[in-house]
C-alpha cells in the first residue's frame, strides 16, 4: 500500500535555494532517509508534505489523499517534526499535549501521558516547555509527533540536541515502530544514523533528488551510506569537493 | 435500495461530517482562549481597567465633592455621582478594547509566527481556513469578555454609589452589547496587520499607529469620519436615541460590513499562501 506519493514538487525560494521535481514513492512499513547536506532541501520537502509551506508545482498524495484537495482527512494519520520543535514555550508539557489531543476524537489524557514516558519527559510533565532545554525540547516535539498514533511519521534532524542516550531511545522507538508497521520519513545529514534505522535512502544535493534506493543495494557496492552518498555526489558533480 | 433512502442516507453522512467539521472548529477556539488565558497579562490589564473605573470615581465624587463646597462630606457625595459605565464607555471602546484586540492578536498570530509555534496546528489534520477563524473568534472573545467585565465593575459601582435603575441599567446593557459589535472591526484589522507583519512586536506597533491615525484622521477631516470604521466605536449613538432614517443606518451597516469583508479575507488570503 502506498502511503506517501510525493510527485514532481518544487519549490523556489527568493535566494534562489529550494528543491526542482522531487518524485518518491513510499510504502507502508518503509522506514525512508533522505540524506543531504545542510540546506539541501530535505526540509523544504518536509515542510511541503507537512502542509507548513506551499509547493510552487506538483502534488503530494498521503494515502492516497491529496493533501490540496482534503488537508484533514490526508493528515489525520500523520505525525510531524520538521525544523524545529513547534511549542508553546509558556505552557506546560502536558497542556500542550493534552490541547493537541483534543484534535484528535480517540485520544485521551492516557494517550498523552503515554507518550510522555515514552520520550522520557513524564517527571516535568507539569514544567513549562520554554524552560526546557534544546535536547528535551527535541524530545517533546516528539511526543507531539507520535500523540495520534500516525501511521506515517516525518522526522527532520530527530536526534539534533540529544545526548549519546537520547539518540539511541529515538533509534530504539523508531525501530520499533517500524517492526509495528509504522512508516517513517527521517532527514539526517549523518550517514551513520539513517544507515541504522532506514529501509530505503534517498540522497539529496542542492535541491535535487539525486536517487532513492533501498539501503541493503546502496550498500551492495558500498561499504557505508557516507560512500554511497558521496559517489551519488560525484556521480552528479565529477568530484566531491568543489 | 430506494432513492429516498440513499439520499437519506447522504444528507445523514453529510450532516455527521458537518459536524465533525464544527467539533473540530470549537476544540481549536477552546485552544486558543486557553492560549490566551495562560497568559497572566490579560488579568493585569482587566485589574487596571478596573482601577481606572475607580480613579475616575474618585475624581467624579472629588469634583462633586469641590463643587458642593464641602458641604455634606465624604459620605455626602459618594452618592449620584452620575452613571460610571456610560461616563467610561468611551475610554474602553476606544482606546482599552482595541488595545486587548492587538495583544491578543499578537499574541495568536504574529507571536506564533515569530516563534513556530503556529506549525504546532498546521501539522495536524485541520484546514487553514479552520485556525485563521479560530484565532479571529478568540481575539474577539477576550474583547467581549473583557468589555463585558469592565461593564460589570461599573455596574457594581454604580449600585453602590445609587446611580442605577431599572431603566439605566437596560439602557447601559444595550449600549454595551451594541458597541461590541465594531470591536470584530479592530480585530479584523489587528488579524490582518499580523498576518501581514508576521512578528508580534512589529504588528502591535504597526495595529498602534494605523488605528490612531484612523482615529485622528477622522477628527482632522470630518468628512473622512463617517467612512471610517474607527468612527463607530460608539455605535449606538446610531441605534439608541437618535431618529435617523433607516436608509442611513443601512447604509452605515453596509459599510461596517464592507470593511469586515475586506479585512477578513485579505487576513484570510494572505494566511492560506503564507509559508511557515
Amino acid at each position: 500500500m502506498k502511503v506517501l506519493e510525493v510527485d514532481k514538487i518544487s519549490k523556489l525560494y527568493k535566494n534562489g535555494r529550494g528543491i526542482k521535481e522531487f518524485s518518491f514513492e513510499i510504502e507502508e512499513g518503509d522506514v525512508v532517509g533522505l540524506l543531504g547536506p545542510n540546506g539541501s532541501g530535505k526540509t523544504t520537502c518536509m515542510k511541503i508534505i507537512g502542509g507548513i509551506c506551499g509547493a510552487d508545482s506538483g502534488s503530494v498524495k498521503i494515502f492516497g489523499v491529496d493533501t490540496e484537495e482534503d488537508r484533514e482527512t490526508a493528515m489525520r494519520d500523520v505525525g510531524c517534526l520538521i525544523e524545529l520543535p513547534a511549542i508553546y514555550g509558556y505552557l506546560s508539557a502536558k497542556k500542550q499535549l493534552m490541547m493537541m489531543a483534543q484534535i484528535y476524537e480517540d485520544i485521551d489524557e492516557s494517550r498523552v501521558d503515554e507518550v510522555l514516558k515514552i520520550v522520557g519527559l513524564d517527571m516535568y510533565k507539569k514544567d513549562k516547555a520554554g524552560r526546557f532545554s534544546l535536547g528535551m525540547k527535541q524530545r517533546l516535539g516528539i511526543a507531539m509527533a507520535l500523540l495520534s498514533n500516525p501511521k506515517l511519521i516525518i522526522l527532520d534532524e530527530p536526534i539534533n540536541g540529544l545526548d549519546i542516550e537520547g539518540i539511541v531511545e529515538i533509534r530504539e522507538i523508531i525501530t520499533a515502530l517500524s517492526e509495528k508497521g509504522v512508516t517513517f520519513l527521517i532527514s539526517s545529514h549523518i550517514a551513520s544514523e539513517l544507515e541504522k534505522v532506514c529501509s530505503k535512502v534517498a540522497v539529496v544535493h542542492q535541491g535535487e533528488l539525486l536517487s532513492f534506493e533501498n539501503v541493503d543495494k546502496a550498500l551492495e557496492f558500498n561499504p557505508t551510506l557516507e560512500e554511497y552518498f558521496l559517489s551519488k555526489i560525484k556521480e552528479k558533480r565529477g568530484s566531491i569537493i568543489v | 435500495m430506494s432513492e429516498n433512502e440513499n439520499s437519506s442516507l447522504s444528507s445523514g453522512k453529510n450532516g455527521a461530517v458537518f459536524m465533525q467539521k464544527l467539533r473540530l472548529f470549537f476544540v481549536l477556539f477552546k485552544n486558543e482562549l486557553m492560549k490566551l488565558g495562560a497568559k497572566k497579562k490579560y488579568i493585569v490589564f482587566f485589574i487596571i481597567g478596573t482601577a481606572i473605573c475607580l480613579i475616575n470615581l474618585g475624581f467624579k465624587m472629588l469634583v462633586k465633592l469641590i463643587s458642593s463646597g464641602f458641604s455634606g462630606g465624604i459620605m455626602g457625595n459618594i452618592f449620584k455621582t452620575g452613571s460610571m459605565t456610560l461616563s467610561m464607555l468611551g475610554f474602553f471602546t476606544e482606546i482599552f478594547i482595541p488595545f486587548i484586540a492587538f495583544l491578543a492578536a499578537s499574541d495568536l498570530i504574529g507571536n506564533e509566527y515569530q516563534s513556530g509555534s503556529i506549525r504546532a496546528l498546521l501539522i495536524r489534520p485541520v484546514s487553514r481556513t479552520k485556525i485563521y477563524f479560530s484565532k479571529i473568534l478568540a481575539v474577539f472573545s477576550v474583547c467581549v469578555i473583557s468589555f463585558l467585565g469592565i461593564y460589570a465593575v461599573n455596574l457594581i459601582l454604580d449600585a453602590i454609589t445609587g446611580n442605577l435603575s431599572g431603566a439605566d441599567f437596560v439602557y447601559s446593557l444595550s449600549v454595551y452589547i451594541i458597541d461590541v459589535i465594531p470591536v470584530l472591526l479592530t480585530v479584523l484589522l489587528a488579524v490582518f496587520i499580523n498576518c501581514l507583519c508576521k512578528s508580534s512586536g512589529m504588528s502591535m506597533f504597526i495595529s498602534i499607529v494605523v488605528y490612531a491615525a484612523l482615529k485622528v484622521g477622522g477628527i482632522f477631516i470630518p468628512s473622512l469620519s463617517g467612512l471610517l470604521f474607527t468612527g463607530y466605536t460608539q455605535w449606538h449613538s446610531l441605534w439608541l436615541g437618535t431618529s435617523l432614517p433607516f436608509t442611513v443606518i443601512l447604509g452605515k451597516l453596509m459599510l461596517i460590513i464592507g470593511y469586515a469583508t475586506v479585512l477578513a479575507s485579505g487576513g484570510y488570503y494572505i494566511f492560506l499562501k503564507s509559508d511557515f
